[in-house]
């Protein structure tokens, strides 16, 4: 480099070299630099389908049901359909098909028993969701709701009794709603009591069966609770096997006492006392038992049951209600129940033998506990918490009782609709809210993997609503059942925040003093290089046709000097 | 004039009738479940106070009675268990040694350098990776009400994380939003005990949040006292007094949240406590603190048996052959050998 201007001979066309550096200094940073810097820093994402997701706001989730009523005369049947019909027409969530057939009285006359109606009821082709009210001749009740799909009537029975049936019991339009309105707006609806012990829709579900003994020095219990459960839950559970996995497990936990004192009461027993439980202390029970159970290692849901046995010397430990009075007055067995978590089961030994341990002296005694009730509790308390309500009981109805511990048909269909409406509206409002997040929100990251996802659920969701209006129950369940595990894999999947974070502010606090140092020169020489050119065309439209080397590096040096009186 | 009294009167009286009835809605809670997410940011000694901070706040939720499995707490280093530490496996909020915070059993979920903001934001909106553990997530649905305390050095607009980052007030707001938009809240109660705390709840926008903040914009939040065996700081002033209160409540007393919001008056806190409410739709005079502290699950009894006859089970039982055990010959002595 030269140090002062006099003695510095510069070749004539250096100029031109430096103008071609900083012209590929420029092509250089803006042409590969700048698309470079933007690809490696933007925001992956691949195109979703935001319109087929707006587009869902708008699916109608109808699921089509078909009602079947049979009846000796034609008027009657049809003043009854036309009853149903009317009552269902401004249904939420329900879209009611009604039929009416006329059927022969000799059919039904000689079926006296429930065993007989349902062989008749077998003759019509129900598929699963549909229902048949049939006429029937000799019944004790008005109405008599069957364990398959079938409600009986007698001639005498009102339309509006059936409505009712039709809407608390086996519908529950009511419930579908809610549960649909709740999920989608909550700020406007809250959950009703059915809706919040109800557990939330999963794929799978853990269900452990807890045995606590606080004593096993002075309490041997004798109980076989894997046979148990094949006995009782099993067939429960596999009778909702199409809803979700289940998978049993079963534990024995020793020296857990309770957390509370329960008061002594004198009474008129042989034992002269029981132990009184207020109900406002039952949820002081359940939070140190969660502590114990280990009911963590699954990442399903797990429902608990746990069977507390009492020993002798706590015995017998009695629930009161908040009244004031006894739960139950004769019997072992006192249970509760905590919503979205299980239920609890206090088992109390048979007074004889706490008794005899007494009067002889005994250190330790054999119990072995009722199977049947505490199974019994536990399976109405798995009814509540899966999704069956109890039926509240209307007036000239009555309910066929379960043979088995699977649910009736019924009621296997009316919690089909309910979850499939959960999982349903769940999925749309997932898919919602993702696309609303990625136009709030710019630094999600979408992936291939999870933008397949959003698509397959998306279509899933109209499939299975499709499917749903055409009244297919089944297909549409499982269906909705898949949306609801794609959707939420695609919300949930960890490589959505592949990018923490960064805020706009702090971007420019990063790339300003970066690249403004470099930017600043290569952006003004991009003046230089445009003058060159231009003026360069300039003076050639205006010099002679003949352009040679040395002629141009004297435009060259004269240029020079142009710029460097007007950088100087 | 008589008309128009009377008339006044009978509005006023309207009016009046109105006003008694709306709080009474409001004041339903309609949540299932509790949980409660409590973060210490800060680590070493020095930080000491912010340990004693989150673990005063998770005394009390799981005395008023949150389970462990529904606390998620992040602690950045171990007071506890630190050499420096004259009571060993003791953390206490006073010179006194009235409380030790620390306990009989303490569950932290995350530790030391887990607690990052990527995890924390990770929790939040549930995007963890699937082979995480249970007692790490945040298991909430639309039922739940959240706890959310937080601690450690701030500034305006963020809340250091250990040494080397910050979650801004705007990565806080986006991931509470996308909490209420994938349903994982019912209600929030934020909890901030830092400096400049108020900037942190400044920016959200979800509804269905209660912020409090130990500090406004611009002013520090101070400690309480030393203890010299201790040889730091030992409690910030908010989360003194509120686990003050909180010592107060037992699960069935009625105090409620407004008595909560005033804990610490400006001449105890020595900075003017935030409180944010636009965003909350109850009156928080009418919500009993054992909203968010406590959690005492909701029981029914049952009273229906399902009266079943046990499926005939067509397992045989296999027959276990009868073990005989012997003892296994004795190691041949090999001395004799040699």
């Amino acid at each position: 480099m030269c140090s002062t201007r006099d003695n510095c001979q510069l070749p004539v066309y250096n100029e031109k070299y430096r103008l071609y550096a900083s012209l590929s200094f420029a092509v250089l940073l803006l042409g590969v630099g700048v698309p470079l810097w933007w690809y490696t820093t933007a925001v992956p994402r691949v195109p979703l389908p935001y319109s087929g997701i707006a587009r869902l706001s708008d699916l109608d989730m109808r699921i089509s049901t078909r009602i079947i009523v049979a009846t000796f005369a034609r008027e009657n049947g049809e003043l009854l359909a036309d009853e149903v019909r009317a009552f269902f027409a401004d249904a939420e969530v329900l879209k009611v098909d009604v039929d009416h057939q006329v059927i022969s009285s000799n059919l039904v006359s000689r079926a006296y028993t429930t065993h007989d109606l349902e062989k008749v009821a077998a003759t019509f082709d129900l598929k699963v969701g549909e229902l048949l009210l049939l006429e029937a001749a000799n019944l004790k009740e008005d109405i008599l709701v069957g364990s398959r799909r079938t409600i009986y009537f007698s001639k005498t029975s009102g339309g509006a009794e059936l409505v009712q049936i039709l809407s608390q019991w086996i519908l529950r339009d009511k419930s579908l709603a809610l549960t649909k309105n709740a999920l989608a707006e909550p700020t406007l609806y809250s959950l009703d009591e059915e809706n919040r012990r109800r557990f939330p829709a999963s794929a799978a579900y853990d269900v452990l069966l807890t045995l606590v003994n606080p004593d096993p020095e002075s309490l041997k219990i004798d109980w076989n609770l894997p046979r148990v459960i094949d006995e009782y839950i099993e067939p429960f559970l596999e009778g909702l096997s199409l809803i979700a996995n289940f998978s049993i497990k079963s534990q024995w936990l020793y020296l857990l006492p309770l957390d509370v004192t329960p008061k002594q009461v004198p009474d008129s027993s042989p034992l002269g006392r029981h132990y009184a439980l207020p109900e406002n202390v039952l949820p002081q029970l359940v939070t140190p038992l969660e502590k114990k159970l280990a009911s963590q290692v699954s990442l399903h849901p797990c429902i608990n049951l746990v069977v507390y046995t009492v020993p002798c010397d706590k015995a017998p430990l009695h629930i009161y209600t908040r009244t004031g009075h006894r739960s139950k007055s004769a019997s072992n067995v006192e249970a509760f129940l905590s919503p979205r978590w299980g239920g609890v089961v206090i088992s109390n030994p048979p007074l004889e033998v706490c008794e005899e341990a007494i009067t002889k002296n005994k250190e330790t005694v054999v119990v072995m506990p009722e199977g049947g009730t505490i199974m019994g509790v536990f399976l109405a308390q798995l009814r509540l918490l899966l999704g069956i309500p109890d039926a509240n009981p209307i007036k000239g109805a009555a309910l066929v009782q379960l043979e088995n511990s699977k649910p009736r048909d019924w009621e296997f269909d009316a919690l089909l609709r309910i979850r499939t409406i959960e999982q349903l509206t769940s999925a749309k409002l997932t898919l919602q809210s993702l696309s609303q997040l990625l136009k709030e929100i710019s630094s999600i990251v979408i992936t291939e993997t999870v933008g397949n996802r959003i698509k397959s659920a998306l279509d899933l969701v109209e499939r299975s609503a499709e499917l749903l209006e055409r009244g297919h129950l089944v297909q549409g369940f499982l269906l909705s059942k898949e949306a609801f595990v794609t959707a939420e894999a695609a919300f949930t999947d960890p490589s959505l925040l592949a990018l923490l974070y960064f805020p706009e502010d702090q971007k420019y606090a990063v790339y300003v003093p970066l690249f403004l140092p470099i930017m600043i020169p290569v952006l003004l020489s991009l003046k230089n290089i445009y003058r060159y050119f231009f003026e360069k065309k300039v003076n050639g439209d205006m010099g002679k046709e003949e352009e040679t080397l040395v002629e141009d590096s004297e435009k060259i040096k004269k240029n020079e000097e142009n710029v460097k009186l007007k950088t100087g | 004039m008589r008309l128009v009294t009377l008339s006044a009167i009978l509005s006023i009286y309207l009016l009046r009738a109105n006003a008694w009835e709306i709080p009474e809605n409001f004041a339903e809670t309609g949540h299932s479940n509790n949980w409660a997410v409590l973060v210490d940011t800060s680590r070493f000694w020095f930080n000491y106070r912010h340990v004693a901070n989150v673990l005063s706040i998770y005394r009390s939720v799981k005395r008023l009675g949150i389970p462990d499995s529904q606390i998620i707490l992040m602690i950045a280093d171990d007071m506890a268990c630190n050499p420096r530490n004259p009571r060993p496996a003791t953390v206490f909020n006073n010179i006194k040694q009235h409380i030790n915070v620390y306990g009989d059993d303490v569950e932290v979920d995350y530790r030391g350098y887990e607690v990052t903001v990527e995890n924390f934001v990770r929790l939040l909106t549930g995007r963890l990776p699937p082979e995480t553990p249970r007692s790490k997530k945040l298991l909430t649905d639309e039922g739940s009400n959240i706890l959310i305390y937080l601690t450690g050095h701030g500034g305006n607009g963020f809340l250091k994380f250990q040494d080397s980052e910050e979650i801004t007030s705007q990565e806080l707001s986006d991931a509470l939003e996308q909490m209420w938009q994938k349903r994982r809240y019912h209600e929030i109660l934020f909890v901030v005990d830092t400096c400049q705390a108020s900037s942190m709840y400044e920016k959200f926008y979800s509804p269905n949040i209660l912020a409090v903040a130990s500090s406004l914009v611009g002013e520090d939040s101070l400690s309480h006292h030393v203890d010299p065996a201790v040889g730091v700081y030992i409690i910030d002033r908010y989360t003194y007094y509120a686990l003050d209160f909180l010592e107060k409540v037992e699960p069935s007393s009625s105090k409620k949240l407004s008595e909560f919001l005033k804990v610490c008056p400006k001449h105890y806190c020595l900075s003017t406590v935030g409180v944010r409410t636009d965003l909350f739709r109850r009156d928080p005079k009418t919500v009993p603190v054992t909203d968010f502290f406590g959690s005492l699950r909701p029981v029914e009894l049952t009273m229906n048996i399902v009266n079943v006859l046990p499926a005939h089970v067509n397992k045989t039982q296999p027959v276990e052959p009868e073990v005989k055990y012997t003892y296994v010959s004795q190691f041949p002595n090999l001395s004799s050998y040699t």
